[in-house]
C-alpha cells in the first residue's frame, strides 16, 4: 500500500482537526451569526481554492477576509477594482531606475497581487482586460511580465467580492474566470438576535483581534494532512456522476437540468468538488470522504458553473434550484432502488 | 426479496393474460383437456424469467458497501475498508449494523388477487353470459314484424307468390337471429335492402293498379253517359255508343282488369265485340256496378299498400283522383276517340242535357253568359300627353362660353343636358366645373401651346 493511499491514523488527524476548530471558533468571535459561512470559507482555504463572495454592501465580506488574513497570520493585500484600474495596478509593473553605478534598468516592482491573501473587492467593476491579467494568477500562482515568470508566495488565495446590485457600469465576470473560483459563497442577511449583539459588542462596528493565529507551520501541517484524506471510489463516481449529470445531455441529467441548463460543469469542477469534500470530512474529523461531505459542498462548488438557459430566465429559476433538484434526483450509492422499496435501520 | 416482488408483479400481469385467454378460448371453441398444465408450464418460464432478470440486476459488492457506509453514517469508513486498512478506526466501525431492506408489497399483492379473481370469474361465469357480452344483441324485433307485415301483405294481395313470400320471411328470420350489436350496419343494411325490394314490387303494382283505374274510369264515365240519355236520343248515337263502351269493356277483359263480372254478361259482351254489334242496353247496369265495384277493390289496394308504408302517400292520391269521374271535356275526347264527328258529339252531348258540361259554355249548373263589358270608370289611367323630346341633332346652338357658368335665377342657361360642361366642338367630357379661382392657372395651362 503507497504512502499516498495510506488511511490516516487518528492521532494523526485529531491535531488537524483541532487546529480547523480554532481557526472556526476564532473567525466565529469575529464576525458574528456566521458559522456556515466560516465554515465554508475554511474549506475553500483547505482546498487551495479561491473564493467569491457575493453579498449586499455591509454584510461583512472586506471584515471577513481580513480576519481571516489576522487569524492565519498570512499576508494580506487589498485591492478596491475600479474601472480605470489596470493590470499593472494588480500585478505590478517595471519602472526605469537608476543603479548605484549609474547604469538605467528596468526593475520590477512587484504589485499587490504578490501575497497569501488577495481582497479583490468588487471585482466586476474592473475592465475585462484588468479581470484578465487575474487568470494566470489564480490558476499559475505565477505573474508572468515582459517574458520574466515570478512565483506568487505560497500559498495565494484570491478572495473576490462582488455586489449582486448596482450592475451598471460593471462588468460581469467571465466563464472562464468563474470556473476558476472555488467556492460562489452567497453573504445573506443576518437576523435580528446577531445584529443586536454586534450593535451592543461592536461599537462602529470594529472587529476585535484574534486571541489566536494559526501561524505558516500549522497551515502546511493542514495542507499535509489534506493530501491524506481518503476519496473512496463509489463517492469519487457519485462526484463524477453528479458533475456528469449537470450536463443537459446526460442519461441520468433530472429534468429541471434538460430543460434549464445550456451547459453544465467542466472537469474542473469535480477536481475542485472532490477537494472541498476532502476537506470537509478533515474539517468534521474524518479520515475518508463519505456522502455527505459531497453534498454539503456541492451548492457552493457547482452553482457558478451552471449555464441556464433563456427558458430558465423566463421561469425565473436560479442554479440554486436546479441544484437542489439534481442532488434529490441523483442516488448517491447507485443502487436505483424502487419506489416501493426502502432502507430501514435497524433498532 | 426482489425475486419476489418481481415475480409477484409479473404473476398478476400473467394472470390477467391468462384470464383474458381463457375468456377468449371459452367464447370461440372450449378448453383444451389440459389447459390447467399448459398454465402451470408458462408459470415456471415466468419465475425463471423474473429469477434470471433479478440475478442480472442485483447490486455489486462496491454499491452495497456504500449503501451500508451511507445508512451506518460512516462517513466513508465502510467504503474505504474495500481499498485500505481501515483497523485504526475499528473503534468507529464497532456499532455498524445491516439495514433492514423494507418492501411495501400491498400494490403487488393486491394486483396478483385481483388478478386471480379474475381469472376464477373467467373460468367460471358461464358460457351464455360470456357469449352475452361477446355479443350484445341489436334489438330489431320491431323491425323484423314491420317488414314481416309488409310481406303477408304483398302476398295477400298476389303481389308475392307463395314461394317468394316464404324466402322473404325465411331471410328476416335469419338477420332476427344474427343481428348483433358488434356489426349493426350490417343488419340494417340487409333490413333496407329487403324493404327496399318490398316496396318496389308494391309501386309496380300500384303503377299497374293506376292504368287499371284509368281504364274502369274511361268505361264507367262512357257507361253513365249512355245510361243517362234521354229516351228520345238518336238511336244511331246510342248504339255507336254501346259500340264503344262494348269495344272499351271487351279491352278490359282482356286486360283482365274487370273482375266479378257474371259469366253470362262477360261471354255476351265477347260476341257482340265479335261481330260488332252493340251491346245489350240492358245489361249496363250490372256492368257499370261491376265497373265501380273493381274500382273501390283497387282503391282499397291501394289505401293498404299506403298504409303499411309500401307506396308513397302521393301515389295512393294519385289512384285516388284517377277513379273520380271526370268532367265533359274528357267525355268529349273519348267519343272522340271513338269516331263521333263534330256535328255527332255536339249533338250526343245536347241530349245528355245541360249540366254535364256543354262544348261552349263550360260546366256547372246555369248557362254563362256572356255579353256585359266591365265598367272601366275608376279603373282606367288619365291620359296626359308627355312633352315631346328633341333629339340632340334637332337641337340649336345658342352659343359658346368658356366662362364659368352663372346662377341665372331660372332663366334659361347655356349647355343644358347632355351638353352641360362641355365645349361645342371641342369632344370635351370635362364635367368638372373651374371654380373662378383656379380660372387663369386652367387658361395658362391650354393657352401655353399657342404662345
Amino acid at each position: 500500500m503507497s504512502e499516498t493511499t495510506r488511511l490516516l491514523k487518528p492521532e494523526e488527524l485529531t491535531p488537524a482537526t483541532e487546529l480547523t476548530r480554532q481557526v472556526l471558533e476564532q473567525l466565529d468571535r469575529s464576525l458574528l451569526g456566521r458559522a456556515e459561512l466560516h465554515r465554508l470559507v475554511l474549506i475553500g482555504l483547505l482546498s487551495r481554492g479561491h473564493i467569491l463572495l457575493e453579498g449586499l454592501p455591509g454584510l461583512g465580506k472586506t471584515a471577513l477576509v481580513q480576519t481571516i488574513g489576522n487569524v492565519m497570520k498570512l499576508q494580506f493585500s487589498r485591492v478596491q477594482f475600479t474601472p480605470d484600474l489596470m493590470p499593472g495596478d494588480v500585478l505590478g509593473t517595471h519602472i526605469l531606475q537608476e543603479t548605484d553605478t549609474g547604469k538605467r534598468e528596468m526593475i520590477f516592482e512587484p504589485g499587490p497581487v504578490f501575497t497569501n491573501i488577495l481582497l479583490a473587492d468588487e471585482i466586476n467593476r474592473a475592465s475585462p482586460k484588468t479581470q484578465s491579467a487575474m487568470l494566470e494568477t489564480m490558476q499559475e500562482h505565477s505573474v508572468t511580465l515582459r517574458g520574466q515568470t515570478r512565483p506568487l508566495p505560497d500559498p495565494f488565495f484570491v478572495l473576490a467580492s462582488q455586489n449582486p446590485i448596482e450592475m451598471e457600469g460593471t462588468y460581469p465576470l467571465p466563464e472562464a474566470q468563474l470556473d476558476r473560483f472555488l467556492f460562489r459563497v452567497m453573504f445573506d442577511a443576518v437576523d435580528a438576535s446577531v445584529l443586536q449583539n454586534i450593535i451592543t459588542g461592536r461599537r462602529r462596528g470594529n472587529v476585535p483581534a484574534p486571541e489566536w493565529q494559526l501561524d505558516a507551520d500549522d497551515l502546511n501541517y493542514l495542507f499535509s494532512v489534506m493530501e491524506h484524506i481518503f476519496l473512496p471510489k463509489p463517492v469519487a463516481s457519485y462526484i463524477a456522476r453528479l458533475v456528469s449529470a449537470t450536463h443537459p445531455d446526460n442519461a441520468e441529467a433530472p429534468e429541471p437540468v434538460a430543460r434549464y441548463v445550456q451547459y453544465g460543469a467542466s472537469p474542473r469542477a469535480a477536481i475542485a468538488m472532490a477537494e472541498a469534500a476532502r476537506a470537509h470530512a478533515l474539517v468534521d474529523g474524518r479520515p475518508t470522504v463519505g456522502f455527505e461531505d459531497v453534498r454539503a459542498i456541492a451548492r457552493p462548488v457547482l452553482n457558478h458553473r451552471l449555464i441556464l438557459n433563456y427558458q430558465a430566465r423566463f421561469d425565473r429559476v436560479d442554479a440554486h434550484g436546479v441544484l437542489d433538484q439534481l442532488l434529490e434526483a441523483l442516488d448517491d450509492t447507485g443502487l436505483h432502488l424502487p419506489e416501493d422499496v426502502s432502507l430501514q435501520p435497524t433498532r | 426479496m426482489m425475486f419476489r416482488r418481481t415475480a409477484l408483479r409479473w404473476m398478476g400481469v400473467w394472470l390477467m393474460g391468462l384470464g383474458v385467454l381463457a375468456l377468449v378460448v371459452r367464447l370461440t371453441a372450449s378448453l383444451p383437456p389440459y389447459w390447467w398444465a399448459y398454465g402451470l408450464g408458462s408459470l415456471v418460464i415466468l419465475l425463471g424469467a423474473a429469477w434470471q432478470r433479478e440475478l442480472k440486476r442485483r447490486p455489486s459488492a462496491e454499491q452495497l458497501r456504500a449503501t451500508f457506509d451511507k445508512e451506518n453514517k460512516a462517513g466513508g469508513l465502510v467504503m474505504a475498508d474495500a481499498e485500505v486498512n481501515t483497523e485504526a478506526w475499528a473503534e468507529r466501525q464497532n456499532n455498524l449494523r445491516l439495514p433492514n431492506l423494507r418492501w411495501r408489497g400491498g400494490r403487488a399483492y393486491g394486483g396478483l388477487m385481483l388478478a386471480l379473481i379474475f381469472l376464477a370469474v373467467t373460468l367460471l361465469v358461464p358460457t351464455r353470459f360470456a357469449k352475452l357480452l361477446a355479443e350484445p344483441p341489436l334489438e330489431i324485433g320491431q323491425t323484423i314484424e314491420q317488414a314481416r307485415e309488409q310481406v303477408n301483405i304483398l302476398e295477400e294481395e298476389n303481389i308475392l307468390s307463395e314461394q317468394e313470400a316464404e324466402v322473404k320471411r325465411s331471410e328476416l328470420e335469419r338477420l332476427k337471429e344474427d343481428a348483433t350489436g358488434f356489426n349493426p350496419a350490417k343488419t340494417w343494411e340487409a333490413l333496407d335492402h329487403l324493404k327496399l325490394s318490398n316496396q318496389n314490387l308494391a309501386e309496380q303494382a300500384a303503377q299497374e293498379a293506376l292504368e287499371k283505374m284509368a281504364a274502369l274510369t274511361e268505361a264507367e264515365l262512357l257507361g253513365n253517359a249512355v245510361d243517362k240519355m234521354p229516351a228520345d236520343a238518336a238511336p244511331d248515337s246510342e248504339e255507336k255508343a254501346l259500340k264503344e263502351l262494348g269495344a272499351l269493356l271487351n279491352d278490359l277483359l282482356d286486360n283482365e282488369a274487370l273482375e266479378n263480372l257474371a259469366p253470362e254478361i262477360q261471354k255476351a259482351l265477347q260476341q257482340a265485340g265479335q261481330k260488332n254489334l252493340p251491346m245489350d242496353p240492358e245489361q249496363l247496369a250490372p256492368l257499370l256496378k261491376a265497373l265501380r265495384e273493381n274500382k273501390d277493390a283497387l282503391q282499397k289496394l291501394a289505401q293498404k299498400l299506403a298504409q303499411n308504408n309500401l307506396i308513397p302517400p302521393g301515389l295512393a292520391e294519385q289512384l285516388k283522383g284517377a277513379g273520380e269521374l271526370p268532367g265533359g271535356q274528357a267525355l268529349k275526347d273519348l267519343l272522340a276517340k271513338g269516331g263521333f264527328q263534330q256535328e255527332e258529339l255536339r249533338e250526343f252531348l245536347e241530349q245528355m242535357g245541360q249540366g254535364q258540361g256543354g262544348l261552349e259554355r263550360g260546366p256547372g249548373a246555369g248557362p254563362t253568359q256572356y255579353g256585359q263589358p266591365t265598367d272601366e270608370a275608376g279603373a282606367a289611367f288619365k291620359e296626359e300627353k308627355l312633352s315631346p323630346s328633341v333629339s340632340l341633332n334637332q337641337a340649336r346652338l345658342a352659343g359658346v362660353t368658356s366662362s364659368a357658368p352663372e346662377v341665372t335665377g331660372g332663366e334659361a342657361v347655356l349647355g343644358r343636358d347632355a351638353l352641360q360642361n362641355t365645349q361645342a366642338g371641342g369632344g370635351s367630357a370635362l364635367t368638372a366645373p373651374v371654380l373662378p379661382r383656379h380660372r387663369g392657372t386652367v387658361n395658362r395651362f391650354f393657352q401655353r401651346g399657342e404662345d
